[in-house]
């Protein structure tokens, strides 16, 4: 039998390795040439038209071959963290300005100074450059900038307002709840979006020192100022971006705030005129524009660039990229608002030309992202204030003063300071994990008896460890190193690519920290564990049952049917469920008769949203599971039983149940497993919401790594899975003892 | 099709009011389950990109446009990558699923039909795997693929996702072994059936069922896989369709259109392969080897 | 067909031994009854002849060949499962063919010979079907033509009987005869029924955990049981095993116990010259003959009794025992037999 299975094996093998050697055949041709890689998170026209270019490029340069790669958006950052340092990534890449601190801080990219010359930066737009400057030296060439705008339908709204006053009695006008019509929709509930209110008003992110300002009294007047729109009915609740688009593309929304991204979301024909956001007058009587933040699209060098023949070919290709002809282009055919000032000669008066020329009276107006490692931390304690402000009407005086709170206790944990170790220190964590692993393995053997007791044991089952051996060797070497490495990195601090070991700090500051959000979240996860599995395996075995009666009809249909919800990416289908919530355009309030409710304005409803997503998402495969494992029921049990005089129920619990055990419990631990670390359900329907409230371990540990610290917090990130880890260790271990004991006791 | 003999939990004396209770229960379920998929057809079917919101999914207009874009996705050389893309998939997911299965089932049949010293410890062991959250894992993994020559390649993305769907597999398939008689493989070795004649003739036809699931769930683990897939591929025409789905989320927006038409193209082949294997799923195989 | 001999056989769990050092020689053609209580090691035993099992210590060989480590399947012997073990997903036919199909066999020649197994089965008509779709004793039936087609060189039975009415279990063992005479194949047929053994064997193998009490005919074991555990195991009703001291019986040299079986005993109304007197407590009418039960010091003990000649017996009526002197069995203090 092994045989054939490493014969069928071996064969994949080669067809792989001969289709991926296929793909290097490129390989020989760029030595000649060298080939600089060139990576974009673009999409649509705009990613169309850089492959345009970079075919002309490569048709008309004869030195060099560039080879374009679109990365999804969602999976860039990531990717270009996980590759540069490794001397995997690209050579120069596209990307928004604003993680310019995080990058330059882990030498993820160079200073180009050389490049963005006197002559250079004087042929940008003017108001791009300090964006793409850090500590004093220019990282990115601009090739394009984007914010967001107002919006409006000019059949509804024919002029553009010039003050918030005057913006806010058009949108009461254009309003019409009953018809579902919004007169001002924006996205109230995001910094992002609540940012042109916050600058309008003189607020501020950061003090004089770099240090975050979130409680800032005109921060406060800001949000006040949101909720005064809010109360207005000019806004649906909960409006995302996608409900945003849907409703002005219904000509339900007069006035939208959105960027240049999303032209290619508006239906053909909905009209549609871009201008600056209008003034706004603070209590002082002070008249301010409302200013955006303002986003730069810019071309990175990698930080291992450093071959001077290889960077000079890649900033041969950024100045390509961002010359004149070029950057018309993408100004024409990918609509990019672009960095190039000349070009904007070619805007003519079209309809697509005024859209342009809105967009760049909005970049007068505008403030750049901060592009300091510190903002990242901002964004999700200023978001959930914001969130709570304008749900529940808590005054943003203290929702701001507890988001301040939040950052400087997060920036605390992250910001302990000892003495550094570096990277050998890693190493010597990782090598004492693995040397442990080692050790208890050596603990086992002797258990057994020896070694060579081990031995004589493994020659006399050869052929059963020969059987489990390739399984067993796969997972683990594929797990073990990671494994280690990840509960290595609990015991350092990570800022910017170097680790400091720390110790237990992590440990204790998870553990011992003042506001107990361990704790609490830890209560959300195990009832979000349990809630779910009870729901999956009973909704699961049901169907099951119901679907293995030999009478019913149509059952193959409906068995390939429910597998739906399994087979169709969840992404998309979490994102429809959470539509499905919103409190005025969701199918759950219209079918339960409760217009208006907000499912993430409180715990319980918003756990119930993501449990319902969940279960939605997981029972296909406990009926799957338990399709299988009826089958090896035979039926003359249930015949038998049945003359016992046992009914229904009974038959249930005493044959079904009992002998579909050993089927389902593998797949109970492992979902019991999967479902506590399940991340996507929650990040995508409730977000967290509300406050956070919703957030499970995972979410948690992921917000940590990737929302918080300086260039993420790892440290504390891989501290929490090793909690996690154990947790689950030490629940699976008790449930095989006491399971071990009710079949020991049979 | 129909033989009263692949009645597997049907009880005797089946009542009339449960045949009507089971469908009002199957419509029920049905409805939940198509409501929101019905929103990823009107979606996909409508032709703006924007995401479609409301009470009713049905579409008011009608094209094909977005399915036409998705599937006719060219490059400026004029390879057809979503041909590519959609191959990559294939190879990935069926090589995953045939060495998923392939070691998933020789392990579990050890572990069912031998007593050898660990094996409760390896058991255990590929339980263990699943525990630490995956975000964790990734920067190690993608050192170790690299060191191992491994990034950018198939044949990587085969050996992660396989180890993944292992340990789900060999339990299940364990399960499932231990239920079939083992005087049948007994009987086979006195006729004289080697250990592979009577793994393929005996063992395998009878654990259909929980072969058909591992395969099942061996394919999907890999065929949704984007994640990983997005950070290990590097170049456009060795990406697998869910990256290509996830391409169409932007930072601020999304083509929701040709995202919802990518969905229900991705879901299409897993429904035929369930659809193919659910006639495994019918019962009682092991009904009629043994007692008398 | 082939001699079997088993030399010192033992099988260990562990600690635990099962078969206690099994010496047997079977003869070429010779059909031999393995019977024991349950547990004894009865199935362990064919299995391990069978090559299922490991054995432990001693050696096993088939026509002189020792086979202690011969695959199950090189040692082309056929087994019937007390379970059947017929293949669920294969028809009868599949089932049948299934040794020939692993051996290679021509085509022709397995359709051929799989349809003679089964018209000397009487499974012709049943040849499509699958296993769920028969009845017991057709199960049975599939699993003797199973081993029947393959031609072994010996057949192993475990109880093959046991999960059939009584009626079956007649024809089918009718049919063990039948196939027994025209085969005359070494068998080893492992039953806890004596109706089985008795009626089928040409030798009796008794085991009593794990140890052979006796070897020997159907008759000599139930004629003369080496001891007194084979004695009372072997015959219904069991035989009578009393103190000496309470028959009056000649008893030879340390005899301490004194068999008979109750066919051997006859009940009269008088009691001069009777071995012992007893009060009946219990009358069985099988019909063909009766049985009278009582018990003599704390035994029950058992006798026939003729209602015909002596008229209808009552309970507590005294009766007179008596035997014929070559029917007792002596056993001394450690149970062996003793002759007189
Ligand atoms: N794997 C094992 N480990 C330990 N003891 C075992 C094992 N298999 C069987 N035994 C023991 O060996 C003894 C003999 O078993 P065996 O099956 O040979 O009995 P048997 O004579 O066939 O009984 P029956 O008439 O009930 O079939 C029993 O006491 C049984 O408990
Ligand atoms: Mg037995």
């Amino acid at each position: 039998m092994n045989r054939v299975v490493v014969v069928g094996l071996l064969l994949c093998a080669l067809v792989l390795a001969a289709r991926a050697r296929a793909g290097d055949d490129g390989a020989e041709d760029a030595a000649a040439r060298p080939e600089i890689v060139l990576w974009h998170a673009y999409r649509a026209d705009e990613a169309a038209v850089i492959e345009e270019i970079v075919a002309g490029i490569n048709a008309s340069e004869t030195a060099f071959q560039v080879k374009v790669l679109a990365v999804p958006y969602d999976a860039y950052l990531d990717k270009i963290g996980a590759a540069i340092p490794r001397g995997r990534g690209p050579d120069l890449f596209i990307a928004a300005h604003d993680p310019i601190g995080d990058w330059a801080e882990a030498k993820t990219i160079q200073p180009i100074d050389d490049v963005v010359d006197a002559q250079t930066a004087s042929s940008l737009v003017p108001g791009l450059l300090p964006a793409v400057v850090y500590r004093g030296h220019v990282y990115g060439l601009p090739l394009a900038f984007k914010s967001v705008a107002l919006w409006r339908n000019p059949r509804r709204v024919p002029q553009a307002p010039a003050t918030l006053d005057e913006l806010m009695r058009v949108a009461v006008e254009q309003t019409n709840a009953a018809e579902g019509r919004y007169g001002f929709v924006y996205e109230n509930r995001d910094v992002y979006y609540h940012a042109p209110l916050l600058f309008g008003l003189g607020g501020r992110l950061f003090d004089g020192e770099g240090r975050p300002a979130l409680d800032d009294p005109n921060n406060v007047a800001s949000i006040e100022k949101a909720q005064a729109i809010n109360a207005a009915k000019v806004v649906p609740q909960e409006v995302s971006g996608t409900l945003l688009l849907s409703l002005f593309n219904e000509d339900k929304a007069a006035m939208i705030v959105t960027g240049p991204w999303s032209r290619g979301e508006i239906a053909a024909g909905v009209p549609f005129e871009v201008s600056a956001l209008p003034d706004v007058v603070d209590a002082a009587g002070v008249r301010r524009p409302m200013k955006p933040l303002l986003t730069v699209e810019a071309l990175f060098l990698s930080g291992r660039l450093v071959d001077p023949a290889r960077r000079a070919l890649a900033v041969r290709v950024a100045r390509l990229l961002s010359d004149e002809a070029r950057s018309v282009l993408r100004l024409k055919k990918a609509r990019q608002p672009v960095a190039l000032e000349k070009a904007w000669d070619s805007v003519g008066d079209d309809d697509d030309g005024r859209v342009q020329r809105g967009f760049r009276a909005q970049l007068d107006r505008s403030v750049p992202t901060p592009n300091s490692p510190a903002m990242k931390a901002l964004w999700s304690p200023f978001n959930l204030a914001l969130g709570e402000s304008i749900g529940q009407g808590t005054p943003p005086s203290v929702t701001l003063a507890q988001a301040q709170a939040k950052v400087k206790g997060e920036m605390a944990v992250v910001e302990h300071s000892t003495e550094a170790t570096g990277e050998g220190g890693f190493v010597v964590v990782v090598g004492a994990l693995l040397l442990l692993l080692l050790g208890w393995t050596a603990l086992a053997v002797r258990k057994f008896g020896g070694a060579a007791a081990l031995l004589s044991g493994i020659r006399k089952n050869g052929i059963a460890y020969a059987y489990v051996a390739p399984a067993l060797t796969a997972t683990l070497v594929l797990v073990l190193f990671p494994f280690a490495v990840g509960v290595g990195m609990g015991f350092f601090r990570h800022t910017w690519g170097t680790y400091t070991f720390v110790g237990m700090e992590n440990f204790v500051s998870i553990l011992a920290g003042a506001d107990s959000t361990f704790f609490r979240t830890l209560g959300v996860t195990v009832l979000w564990t349990a809630s779910n599995i009870v729901l999956h395996v009973s909704i699961g075995v049901l169907l099951a049952l119901i679907l293995s009666q030999a009478r019913l009809r149509f059952r193959g249909v409906y068995r390939v049917l429910f597998v739906i919800p399994w087979a169709m990416p969840s992404y998309i289908t979490a994102l429809i469920w959470k539509g499905m919530f919103h409190p005025e355009f969701g199918a759950v309030n219209a079918l339960l008769g409760i217009q208006g409710f907000s499912w993430m304005n409180s715990f319980w409803s918003a756990f119930a949203a993501n449990l319902v997503t969940n279960t939605w998402l997981g029972f296909p495969f406990m009926m799957v599971t338990a399709l299988g494992g009826l089958t090896s029921i035979p039926k003359d049990l249930y015949e038998a039983a049945a003359l016992d005089g046992a009914g229904p129920l009974k038959r249930f619990t005493s044959i079904t149940l009992p002998l579909l055990r050993p089927t389902l419990a593998p797949a109970i631990v492992l979902g019991t497993v999967w479902t506590f670390n399940m991340f996507n359900v929650i990040y995508l329907v409730s977000g967290g919401a509300p406050g956070g409230k919703t957030d499970i371990l995972v979410t948690e540990a992921f917000r940590w790594a990737f929302e918080r610290g300086q260039g993420g917090a790892f440290g504390t990130a891989a501290a929490y899975s090793t909690l996690i880890f154990l947790m689950l260790l030490s629940y699976n271990v008790a449930a095989a003892r006491v399971t071990r004991g009710i079949e020991g006791s049979k | 099709m129909k033989s009263p003999s692949d009645d597997v939990a049907g009880d005797p004396g089946h009542h009339p009011l449960l045949g009507l209770l089971s469908h009002a229960v199957l419509m029920m379920t049905a409805v939940i389950v198509l409501y929101p998929v019905l929103w990823v057809v009107r979606m996909a079917l409508s032709p703006t990109q924007s995401f479609a919101s409301g009470l009713s999914p049905i579409p008011s207009e009608v094209t094909l446009q977005n399915f036409r874009d998705v599937i006719g996705h060219h490059d400026v050389a004029g390879t057809w990558v979503f041909g590519h893309q959609l191959w990559n998939s294939l190879v990935i997911a069926l090589a995953t699923a045939v060495t998923g299965v392939a070691l998933a089932t020789s392990a579990a049949y050890a572990f069912s039909r031998f007593r050898f010293p660990g094996a409760r410890l390896g058991m255990s062991a590929l339980l263990v795997t699943q525990m630490f959250p995956a975000t964790m894992m990734m920067i190690p993994l993608y050192i170790l693929l690299d060191k191992l020559g491994l990034l950018d390649s198939q044949f990587g993305l085969v050996i992660v996702y396989a180890t993944t769907s292992i340990p789900f597999s060999t339990w299940m398939l364990k399960g499932y072994f231990d239920t079939i008689p083992i005087d049948l493989e007994e009987a086979a070795r006195m006729d004289g059936a080697s250990t592979s004649r009577i793994f393929f003739s005996i063992i395998l036809p009878l654990a259909r069922p929980a072969i058909a699931i591992t395969a099942l769930f061996s394919f999907m683990t890999a065929w949704n896989e984007f994640i990983l897939a997005a950070k290990l591929m590097n170049t456009e025409t060795s990406y697998t369709l869910p990256v290509v789905l996830q391409g169409y989320v932007g930072a601020k927006s999304t083509s929701w259109g040709h995202f919802a038409a990518g969905a229900i193209l991705v879901s299409l082949p897993v429904m035929a392969l369930f659809f193919a294997l659910q006639k495994h799923l019918v019962g009682g195989l092991t009904a009629g080897s043994v007692k008398g | 067909m082939a001699a079997i001999s088993l030399r010192g056989i033992e099988k260990r769990y562990g600690d635990v031994v099962i078969v206690k050092g099994l010496d047997l020689e079977i003869k070429d053609g010779e059909f031999v009854v393995l019977v024991g209580p349950s547990g004894c090691g009865k199935s362990t035993t064919l299995r391990m002849i069978a090559g299922l099992e490991t054995i432990s210590a001693g050696e096993l060989c088939i026509d002189g060949q020792r086979v202690n480590d011969v695959a199950p399947g090189d040692r082309d012997l056929a087994m019937v499962f007390q379970s059947y073990a017929l293949y669920p997903h294969m028809s009868v036919r599949e089932n049948i063919a299934f040794g020939l199909v692993v051996r290679k066999v021509k085509k022709a020649e397995i359709n051929q010979r799989v349809d003679d197994a089964a018209e000397m089965l009487k499974l012709s008509g049943l040849l499509h079907r699958k296993p769920k779709d028969l009845s017991g004793g057709q199960r049975q039936r599939v699993a003797m033509a199973r081993a029947v087609v393959r031609r072994p060189r010996a057949f192993l039975f475990d109880e093959p009987l046991s999960n059939l009415d009584a009626k079956l279990r007649m024809e089918v063992r009718a049919e063990i005869a039948a196939l027994r005479r025209r085969f005359s194949t070494t068998t080893v047929y492992v039953t806890h029924d004596q109706v089985e053994a008795m009626t089928l064997a040409d030798r009796v193998v008794v085991l009593n955990d794990g140890v052979a009490q006796q070897v020997g005919t159907p008759l000599e074991v139930y004629r003369r049981p080496a001891n007194r555990f084979v004695a009372t195991f072997l015959g219904t009703p069991t035989m009578n095993v009393v103190d000496k001291a309470l028959l009056k019986v000649a008893v030879p040299g340390n005899a301490l116990h004194v068999g008979v079986r109750p066919h051997d005993v006859q009940a009269r109304k008088e009691t001069a010259g009777a071995l012992v007197a007893m009060r009946v407590e219990h009358i069985e009418r099988l019909g063909q003959e009766s049985f009278v039960f009582g018990r003599v010091g704390e035994e029950r003990f058992g006798a026939v009794v003729d209602e015909d000649a002596l008229g209808v017996l009552e309970h507590g009526s005294e009766v007179g025992l008596f035997s014929r002197a070559d029917r007792l069995s002596f056993f001394n203090d450690k149970g062996l037999r003793i002759d007189a």
